[in-house]
């Protein structure tokens, strides 16, 4: 037990101490601290972050200390989730790559305590964000607010949203970091989808949210967010079910009745059932401990083939000697070029593709035969399997250690920015050439919605790559886009709405040139 | 001819990793000898390009190679001290990589890769991912793809790390055989490859260049200073403090401790006949 009890201590230290000492850590604090203003807009605006309909009025609660903890428990609880795992998954999958597993395994460290250790440090880092939060709503409600400052009621419903949300993201991050197929950038896309299920749909279907006609809902066994306990908690401030509820900070053009919002009262049942949650958390490590040694054994060393015969096995993979070295080298025609560079990168990003290429090709042939909503489907997949790929372009050397190696070529340009930009494009260009013809033919205003789309995914994928020296930012983005767009809404590409909307096709485009603008001025800057 | 003049590198924190650092170089093996952050891999990585200079110049062929790096690029053949790999590509795909960014193409590319496969004998394991490597394979896809292209200048950071005691022989033998009519600049903490190999040594030390020389004038600098005492195990502290020692074995007659010093400081010390290794600490000693 002394082992298990100093091991996750000592992740605990190490991991806070270096995720303190990342730029990553002071972005992601800055952000959380300016997004929490928005959770809590002006009353007397057409702004609003909690909202339902009842008896035809569209209803908002008062800002009262109580009603401030609930908002911004609600937004930290569901939204937090989405971005928090990109900012703690991955620590695991450092250790092997760097090979410091091996150190950490060869210590008498149980691998339960590895991995919660793991876990609780991401946990810690996860609520660390979350109560930055804290600091805005308190200033918001001495500005707006309504009757006296109770900071226990402030955090109480705050403390039975978040930590369980938290928690249960921190043990889904270590077991897609764990499990081969979901720790790279296949896992980071997944994870939008998983978010969705696990935090609303799932919950959602268990108690019964769905079905209008149900009085009461269930208290479902699985709701990590509590968004159940949200609408209990409106369920009770209106004594019915409302006709709907809107989580989250919209606009409206209807005035807003604001009502007292005393919330679900707080009894230990209640406390009990949200603590009980966190035994999810505890099943999902559980399974993390499983699966760990299959992913970290196939990290380390990894074969092709596998052979029936063990002869034939050892004699597959027996080392061959380096043998008697003869040197007869041979001068042969190299022309090194921008061009040929480009050309290179695509036909890398191709081959590192691995089996997404499949899919990807097939969808974008079918493009081109298939009536208009098949093709849109296909262009949608396209799309976000095209991201998965170009994600991480712009920093692959960096992520994989091979910047000595290519950098000292002939044909690489100076600048990498305009290198990958180049190469993706291309890539992007080709992968999309079915889409862009069929486009083309339907007329001009979908072909230039397309090509703006497709700029748009080339800056900011490059952009974004560079200037955060990895895939996983992007990702998150433009998941998040892809999935608002192919609902025909924010439709960057003009290919899932009705009518393409030109000017929100080139604000796309241009925001993305402005993010690849940055990375370039930042090389150049670094580069005196 | 490769000309470097006055070569200083600054990092940000302060480091002074090279500081005007001068020396031509010319066909042969120069072999770089110094502690951990004497500035050797600074100075490889400026001259391979990789990294920019604070100030000076480096001249190839006359001119300058900082203004247009692709002079030297189109010549080099790097084997960068820790380098990785793309670990879901073939070995083949990765040199084919790498060989389209120097500008190889078609059957040249084909038939450069499958050389430089079957020279340093991968082309069994030539379509495992590279995820299955061991590091020695990794380290010999790494010479593969620095000479490829048949390279007039060859630099190479600590090359036979991972590599099995023949396997080092072989490679030395390489390098010799590579030295003719190209530049190879090498460097390694094993002495004893330089002793095989280098044609020159330059001993660097705190981004300077103390010495230059031939092995054999390092060990006629060294004769004479280089000497043997047997002492007990009890004393062996008090020698180490005394003299810079470079080496100890334990036998039943006692320590044998071997160090380097102008005179026999301990009593009963005998002078022998020095190694490169011994010429190496002497220099250091002396630089100091």
């Amino acid at each position: 037990m002394n082992y298990v009890a100093s091991a996750l201590v000592a992740q605990l230290d190490a991991e806070t101490r270096m995720r303190l000492r990342s730029a990553a850590t002071a972005i992601a604090v800055l952000a959380m601290f300016a997004i929490a203003f928005t959770y809590i807009p002006d009353p007397s605006s057409n702004r609003v972050s909690i909202s339902w309909e009842h008896d035809g009025k569209l209803m908002s609660g008062l800002y009262t200390s109580s009603y401030i903890g609930w908002v911004v428990g609600m937004l930290t609880s569901m939204l937090l989730p989405f971005v928090g795992f990109y900012l703690v998954t991955g620590s695991v999958k450092r250790d092997i790559e760097r090979r410091i597993w091996p150190i950490v395994g060869a210590t008498p460290t149980p691998r339960i305590a590895y991995l919660a250790g793991k876990l609780l440090s991401s946990f810690a880092y996860l609520m660390l964000l979350a109560a930055i939060s804290l600091i805005p709503a308190t200033f918001l409600f001495f500005r707006y607010g309504h009757g006296p400052f109770r900071p226990v009621d402030m955090i109480t419903p705050w403390l039975l949203l978040v930590p369980p949300s938290l928690l249960f993201t921190a043990a889904m991050a270590l077991l897609f970091d764990v499990t081969p197929g979901l720790r790279g950038r296949g896992g980071y896309v997944v994870w939008f989808f998983a978010w969705t299920m696990l935090f609303f749909m799932i919950p959602g279907q268990l108690a019964g949210l769905l079905d209008k006609d149900r009085k009461e809902l269930e208290n479902p066994a699985f709701d990590p967010a509590g968004i159940v306990m949200v609408e209990k908690a409106v369920q009770q401030t209106i004594a019915s079910r409302p006709k709907s509820l809107n989580l989250g900070i919209g606009i409206v053009s209807r005035p807003i009745q604001r009502i007292d919002f005393p919330g679900v009262p707080v009894t230990a049942e209640l406390a009990a059932l949200r603590g009980a949650q966190g035994l999810w958390s505890v099943g999902v490590l559980a399974l993390a401990t499983v699966v760990f040694p299959l992913g970290a054994a196939r990290s380390a060393r990894r074969f092709s083939r596998r052979r029936k015969n063990g002869d034939e096995l050892r004699e597959a993979t027996a080392e061959p000697s380096l043998g008697d070295i003869h040197v007869r080298l041979v001068t042969r025609e190299s022309r090194p070029s921008f061009a040929r560079s480009v050309l290179a990168d695509v036909q890398l990003l191709w081959q590192t593709a691995s089996w997404l290429k499949w899919p990807m090709a097939g969808a974008s042939l079918l493009t081109l035969v298939l009536p208009a909503r098949g093709s849109s489907a296909c262009t949608a997949i396209v799309l976000i399997l095209s991201a998965i790929v170009i994600s991480e372009a712009a920093a692959r050397e960096a992520l994989a250690g091979t910047s000595s190696l290519v950098f000292a070529q002939p044909g690489v340009p100076r600048s990498t920015v305009a290198w990958k930009a180049a190469s993706v494009s291309v890539f992007v260009l080709a992968i999309l050439l079915s889409t862009l013809t069929r486009a083309a033919l339907a007329g001009p205003d979908r072909f230039a919605a397309i090509v703006l789309g497709a700029v748009f995914v080339v800056s900011a994928s490059v952009g974004l790559g560079w200037l955060t020296q990895g895939g996983k930012f992007f990702s998150a983005l433009f998941t998040a886009v892809w999935y608002v767009a192919v609902q025909g809404q924010l439709d960057f590409t003009g290919v899932f709405a009705i009518v393409p909307d030109l000017t929100l096709c080139a604000s796309f485009a241009g925001a993305g040139l402005l993010v690849l603008g940055i990375a370039w001025a930042q090389e150049r800057r670094r580069a005196r | 001819m490769l000309q470097i003049e006055e070569l200083t590198k600054r990092y940000s924190g302060g480091t002074t990793a090279l500081d005007s650092f001068s020396l031509e170089l010319g066909t042969g093996v120069l072999g770089l000898l110094g502690p951990n952050g004497a500035g050797k891999t600074t100075l490889m990585s400026i001259i391979a390009t990789v990294l920019r200079p604070t100030s000076g110049s480096i001249r190839w062929k006359g001119e300058d190679a900082l203004a247009r790096p692709d002079l030297i690029r189109r010549v080099l053949g790097y084997l960068p001290q820790d380098f990785g790999v793309y670990e879901r590509l073939t070995a083949t795909e990765f040199l084919c990589y790498l060989g389209r960014l120097k500008g190889l193409s078609g059957r040249g590319l084909r038939d450069g890769v499958a050389e430089m496969l079957d020279l340093v004998n991968l082309r069994p394991a030539a379509s495992r991912p590279l995820a299955g490597f061991s590091g020695g394979m990794r380290q010999r896809v790494g010479i593969a793809q620095a000479l490829l292209g048949n390279p007039e200048i060859v630099i190479v950071d600590e090359p036979t790390v991972g590599l099995d005691p023949e396997e080092r022989v072989r490679f030395r033998n390489l390098l010799s055989e590579l030295a003719h009519g190209r530049i190879v600049i090498l460097s390694t903490h094993i002495v004893s490859d330089l002793e095989a190999v280098a044609d020159r040594i330059a001993v660097i030390r705190q981004g300077r260049l103390v010495r230059i020389a031939t092995p054999g004038e390092l060990l006629s600098h060294a004769a004479g200073r280089v000497f043997r005492v047997v002492v007990d195990a009890d004393r062996l502290a008090q020698v180490q403090k005394a003299v810079a020692v470079s080496s100890i074995s334990r036998k039943a007659d006692g320590v044998h401790v071997r160090f380097v010093a102008e005179s026999p400081t301990i009593p009963g010390a005998t002078a022998i006949e020095p190694t490169l290794e011994d010429a190496y600490l002497l220099t250091n000693l002396e630089a100091a």
